[in-house]
């Protein structure tokens, strides 16, 4: 059988290792909280022992005392150490579970760091794919629910294995046989614990993708965004008959396992019984021989049923654990995924240093950049050559999906080209944070709305300065966000976020999006990405932008990325995309003079306006 | 909370479990009960098969031994049969609980989702409502709890607490009485104590919801490219941190504190438990009880101790839902909007008269919308126009049926909306909202949501996809209309905003409305698209009254009226031409985006010039 043994082997030995890094987390988390708890749960451990002893004594006093034989006296000592036993123990337990609760509070905020730490560190075409997020989804999960529950049995492992040798030497009075034979009897119960709750753990992941549509037909059903929609096109109860047979479908086979699981108990709970009734019978017998005191039986029979009960939680703990170690490396899985390369410092010799030598390198230069994104055969761009100089304004247009919006999180540095060549003030980039000290802004078309104040959502643009209020207002100036902000009830202190906050305050989306403009400019960066800017603006403040729009390009280069053509004509060169490919480029002049898709497109705009 | 609003929640509770699970409920009460019997009847057997030892042994042992085995057997099989059904009960009861549990979270989330989607939109403006809603469904867990765990375990721990006690009140009536007048003030003062951890959590809440906002920033799609491009990890995780250590701070505090706490109460109830031994010594001795029951009555006392705590925490949990329970009642009786009785009107036709229209938004203190007064005749093509916030959205939402107006009326073919019922209204509508879903669904769901009817119907939803642009893009789809769109899914395909935007307008004409509103539809959408798009909008069946609301002014050309807001009210009102001669904002406006092409008409003139 040395086939066998060796996989089952290996399994142990990866399964141990799993459990000393967790033990290393916890240790390394609340040195203090365990060392107290396992000496109080190892004293714990020791006092049902204590508290059968002096029963027994109490009970044969009694005895005595009732055929004449003894004076109250007696009993005394013997009363004052069962309670003293009983009450230590209750005092103990309930000891052990405010410490458990701390810990558990420290290891969770400690893993959720770690966790968080990695996810932000996934490099972002990574993020964007399912997988990933399932993964994410059920780290947090593991450390949110099940850890908890593994993290409690774990320390209750020490304690109550201190109980069973405590039992077994007292049960091992009567017969060493009676603890081998009470020990059989829990082992059935153990075995299909095992079995079940392997078994959900193979459902839980099985269900993981079926159970985030679910949620994410209840997400729907309940969010904000979703229910103009929903009343208008009188989806409700649709959505809630789906979700329900969605939601039944997962549950059905759920509770398949529980009611396999409630059988076992039941089968191998009754097998444990007859053990302790046969262990119990017997003692019966010996004590009708004589060969038990009474108080010596009575107390025995608890004994039996304390120890198998200990061996049994003392088992079952065990495998919960061993059971539970696999969402523990779930969280370890994710953690172990690809974190982007650490960035490669440019040289200290600033671009500034590089034009003063007379040879000034683009801002950037792109060298047969292909990329397409995971899991799609079409290439998102194709052999894509473009050069950015200092200082210049290029526009980017194109139809929908022509790759406009790739090209850019490409400049940006989040993604990484398939291949080609991509280089920024000349140094090139190799990794996908990969430019973290080369000032770059982007304002995406879907950019993000952070719910915190005013004053952070335009200084996230540089955290550094976000205390730098007087640029924060510059910023805002120039976006035009000050007007309105002024009018908010604590002007730049204000916080974004009607459910996170008391007095937190909503924007329209037009107010939003100068504030996101705004944190592009307070960014303050040599290369800037406008993705759309002026998509929901109104048309004065569109017409607005539009006139800053050259003073902003005074110190930077800009990539603007715009389906207003009219605009276009601000940079100084306009590129056009095409399913992935560079079509045209030149000046606006020069393009509507070639009379290909940039004058077509710009034709058709143009129309409404004369 | 007062005794008769913890009664009223009751009877809600109690009602609604009852309701959705009646007969698992019985099974779990029986099986608790049951349970609850079985400790009284161990005491009882144990306590005989001692006195039959001591008798057995008194007589002196060889020939008695065969004797005294039989009535010793039938205790023993007894005895056996009480703990094999214990067993089974604790291996049962959960599973029952599990079953009452399921059972309640479908029907009851079914009555939620079901509430949920009936509040009135203005109402999902304000935050209270929608804070009601959170808890609501935070809380209807706590009526899971309650029916699967909470109430058996009572029932069972209550049962077996009596029943323990009775024995021993045939040793001494005083144990008992000893007994519960130590636990009383323990229990107490396990609830109060339980309270304050509850408030910890309750407090907290503002700040956990925040800590698990930051961690969303950092963890989400949607944040995440900005949060790589700006390393905004660098600020956005100290302050992650700090909220948790301080959550956790909070905690560890509070724990500290009760656990110094609760001694006097703790003293008192070993103090009574230790009496009530001394007590069933004292009874042993004196022969009140056989020597068999005081053995099996000393383990009993343990029983009734763990039923005691078990009966307090349980007590605990219980007074911790009611605040739950209450949550989900405040939600259910929030007013939502009159349920569709029939089928309702149809109207192939629709004027939409607004009088003297005025709404606020809860918690507003200006109107977004002031004392309008419109007509719009049936059929007609209307350009809405005016900075944000001027009322462009909520005037369209209006028309549509979504809000109710705060004072004013709206007449839709000369009857009010009131009387004739918004829900029936809004059937005939569609709407291209500017912040449309994108449902992470296959394409022809997202299409065929417009009118569910008829999603099953390929021909219609593939002309309304034809219609709005949408066909093109899913025919490039790996499984065309059935390929799941998003990519937060397995398998799911990605679209562009301009894409996902194409479907949404799709699911607007597959309804065949009378009146579609198109809240800036061209946002995202290129230069074609766009031309599309507008050309639709100009050509839309004759018939459909069309409100666009629009920044993009040249499309405003199309219309048959322009309409320009201003602060909620209407301040220019006329056909574009009208209002250009006019010499107003609007005129100026237009003039300023016309610029562009202006200026490139001119040098594009000059080339083609010099073309020639």
């Amino acid at each position: 059988m040395p086939r066998s043994l060796l996989p089952i082997k290996s399994e142990h030995l990866e399964d141990i290792r799993t459990l000393r890094r967790l033990l290393r987390t916890l240790w390394e988390t609340c040195r203090c909280e365990i060392l107290v708890v396992g000496s109080v749960g190892l004293f714990a451990g020791m006092l049902p022992a204590l508290q059968l002893a002096a029963l027994r004594r109490l009970i044969d006093q009694v005895l005595l005392l009732v055929t004449g034989g003894s004076a109250y006296v007696t009993l005394a000592p013997w009363v004052l150490l069962f309670l003293c036993a009983t009450f230590a123990e209750d005092l103990l337990q309930w000891v052990e579970r405010w410490i458990n609760d701390t810990i558990n509070d420290l290891v969770k905020a400690r893993l959720h760091e770690r966790l968080l730490k990695h996810a932000v560190q996934i490099p972002l075409r990574l993020l964007e794919q399912p997988l990933c997020c399932d993964r994410l989804r059920r780290a947090e999960n593991g450390v949110d629910e099940q850890l908890m529950f593994t993290v409690n049995s774990l320390l209750d492992i020490a304690p109550e294995f201190a109980a069973a040798v405590g039992m077994v030497a007292y049960v091992g009075t009567g017969s060493i046989l009676f603890p081998a034979l009470l020990l059989l009897g829990t082992l059935p119960a153990m075995a299909a614990h095992s079995r079940v709750q392997k078994r959900l753990y193979e459902l839980d992941q099985a269900q993981t993708s079926q159970s985030r549509d679910v949620q994410y037909l209840e997400e729907l059903l309940r969010g904000r965004d979703s229910a103009p929609e929903i009343r208008l096109f009188g989806l409700g109860e649709f959505l809630i008959r789906r979700r329900q047979s969605l939601y039944r479908a997962v549950r059905s086979e759920r509770l398949a396992i529980d009611r396999q699981r409630a059988d076992l108990q039941a089968l191998t709970g009754t097998i444990r019984v007859v053990t302790f009734i046969a262990v119990a019978g017997i003692v019966a017998l010996f004590a009708e021989w004589g060969r038990f005191s009474v108080g010596q039986y009575a107390t025995y029979v608890g004994a039996t049923e304390i120890y198998q009960v200990t061996v049994l939680r003392l088992l079952l703990r065990t495998a919960f654990v061993r059971g539970n170690l696999a969402y523990f490396e779930d969280i370890e899985s994710f953690l172990k995924l690809e974190a982007a390369q650490p960035a490669a410092k440019p040289p200290t010799t600033g671009p500034e240093e590089q034009v003063t030598r007379g040879q000034p390198a683009p801002a950037v230069e792109l060298q047969n950049v292909s990329f397409s994104y995971p899991g799609s055969e079409r290439a998102a761009l194709l052999d894509v050559s473009l050069s950015i100089a200092q200082g210049e304004t290029i526009a980017l247009v194109g139809e929908n999906r022509s790759g406009k919006t790739t090209l850019a999180k490409i400049i940006l540095g989040l993604y990484d080209p398939i291949s080609g060549r991509v280089s920024i003030n000349g140094w090139a980039m190799r990794a996908e944070t990969g430019h973290e000290s080369l000032a770059m802004a982007a304002l995406f078309q879907q950019y993000a709305r952070y719910q915190t104040s005013v004053r952070a959502n335009i200084g996230f643009g540089d955290i550094d300065r976000l205390e730098d209020l007087p640029a924060i207002r510059e910023s805002a100036r120039e976006s035009g966000a000050d007007e309105f902000i002024d009018h908010l009830p604590r002007r730049y202190e204000t916080l974004m976020g009607k459910g996170l906050y008391d007095e937190g305050c909503d924007l329209s989306t037009g107010q939003w999006q100068r504030l996101a403009t705004a944190r592009t400019y307070f960014r303050g960066a040599q290369l800037a990405v406008l993705d759309e800017p002026t998509a929901a603006l109104d048309p004065e403040a569109e017409v607005e932008m539009y006139r800053q729009f050259s003073r902003i390009c005074q110190a930077r280069s800009v990539l603007l990325i715009s389906h207003r053509l009219g605009c276009a004509q601000l940079a100084h060169r306009i590129v056009v995309l095409e399913k992935g490919q560079v079509v045209e480029q030149g000046t606006h002049e020069q393009l509507l003079k070639r009379r290909g898709l940039y004058h077509r497109m710009f034709e058709v705009q143009a129309q409404w306006y004369r | 909370m007062t005794a008769r609003e913890a009664a009223h929640t009751i009877r809600f509770a109690v009602r609604l479990v009852w309701r959705l699970a009646a007969g698992i409920c019985s099974g779990i009460t029986a099986a608790a009960i049951l349970d609850g019997a079985l400790p009284v009847i161990q005491a009882l057997a144990t306590g005989n098969i001692v006195n039959l030892i001591l008798r057995s042994a008194a007589h002196g042992h060889p020939p008695s031994v065969r004797l005294s085995t039989e009535p010793l057997l039938v205790w023993f099989g007894l005895l056996s049969a009480v703990l094999a059904g214990r067993e089974c009960l604790a291996s049962y009861r959960p599973y029952l609980g599990t079953r009452l549990r399921e059972r309640l979270q479908d029907g009851l989330s079914e009555v939620l989702f079901r509430k949920s989607v009936r509040l009135p939109l203005e109402s999902l403006e304000s935050d209270d409502t929608y804070n009601d809603m959170e808890r609501a469904f935070t809380g209807s867990g706590a009526l899971h709890d309650l029916g699967g765990d909470l109430i058996p375990q009572l029932l069972s721990n209550l049962l077996a607490g009596l029943g323990i006690l009775a024995l021993l009140l045939k040793a001494n009536w005083l144990i008992p009485a000893v007994l519960i007048a130590g636990a009383v003030p323990f229990i107490v003062w396990g609830i109060r104590s339980e309270r304050v951890t509850v408030d910890l959590e309750y407090g907290q809440t503002p700040l956990r919801r925040l800590a698990d906002y930051w961690r969303g920033v950092l963890t989400q799609i949607e944040t995440a490219a900005e949060v790589r491009l700006y390393r905004l990890d660098r600020h956005i995780l100290p302050v992650w941190r700090d909220l948790q250590q301080r959550l956790v701070r909070e905690k560890l505090q509070s724990r500290r504190r009760q656990a110094t706490r609760g001694m006097p109460e703790r003293a008192i109830y070993y103090g009574a438990s230790g009496a009530a031994i001394c007590l069933l010594v004292q009874a042993a001795v004196h022969r009140q009880v056989t020597t068999g029951m005081f053995v099996a009555l000393l383990y009993a006392m343990k029983q009734y101790w763990d039923a005691a705590q078990q009966l307090m925490l349980g007590l605990l949990w219980t007074t911790n839902v009611f605040a739950d329970i209450q949550y989900v009642q405040t939600f259910l009786d929030l007013p939502e909007e009159p349920a569709l009785e029939q089928e309702g009107a149809v109207y192939p036709r629709a004027e939409i008269r607004l009088e003297n229209v005025t709404f606020i938004y809860s918690g507003a203190e200006r109107p977004a919308l002031d004392s309008i007064n419109l007509e719009i005749p049936a059929g007609q093509r209307v350009a809405i126009v005016g900075e944000n916030g001027a009322g462009k959205t909520t005037l369209a939402r209006l028309a549509l049926g979504l809000y109710r107006p705060t004072s004013g009326r709206i007449l839709i073919n000369g009857a009010d909306l009131e009387t004739t019922g918004r829900l029936a209204w809004r059937q005939n509508c569609a709407a291209l909202f500017q912040e449309f879903m994108c449902y992470r669904l296959p394409a022809r769901e997202n299409i065929g949501f417009g009118n569910l009817r008829k999603m099953g119907d390929n021909p219609t939803v593939e002309e309304a996809a034809a219609r709005s642009g949408a066909d093109r893009l899913i025919a490039a789809l790996p499984h065309g209309y059935d390929t799941r769109l998003g990519k937060e899914f397995e398998d799911g395909c990605d679209l562009s905003y301009g894409q996902w935007q194409k479907i949404a307008l799709a699911r607007a004409y597959v309804r065949e409305p009378a009146l579609l509103v198109l809240d800036e539809p061209a946002a995202a959408l290129d230069a074609q698209s766009e031309q599309e798009m507008y050309h639709q909008f100009r050509d839309s069946a004759a018939g459909k009254t069309v409100l666009l609301i629009t920044h993009r002014l040249g499309s405003a050309r199309l219309a048959d009226r322009v309409i320009r807001l201003e602060s909620g009210r209407v301040v220019e009102d006329g056909t574009h031409e009208a209002l250009i001669e006019r010499e107003g904002g609007y005129a100026q406006l237009f003039r300023a985006q016309m610029e562009w092409y202006r200026m490139a008409d001119s040098q594009q003139g000059e080339g083609l010039s010099g073309d020639c």
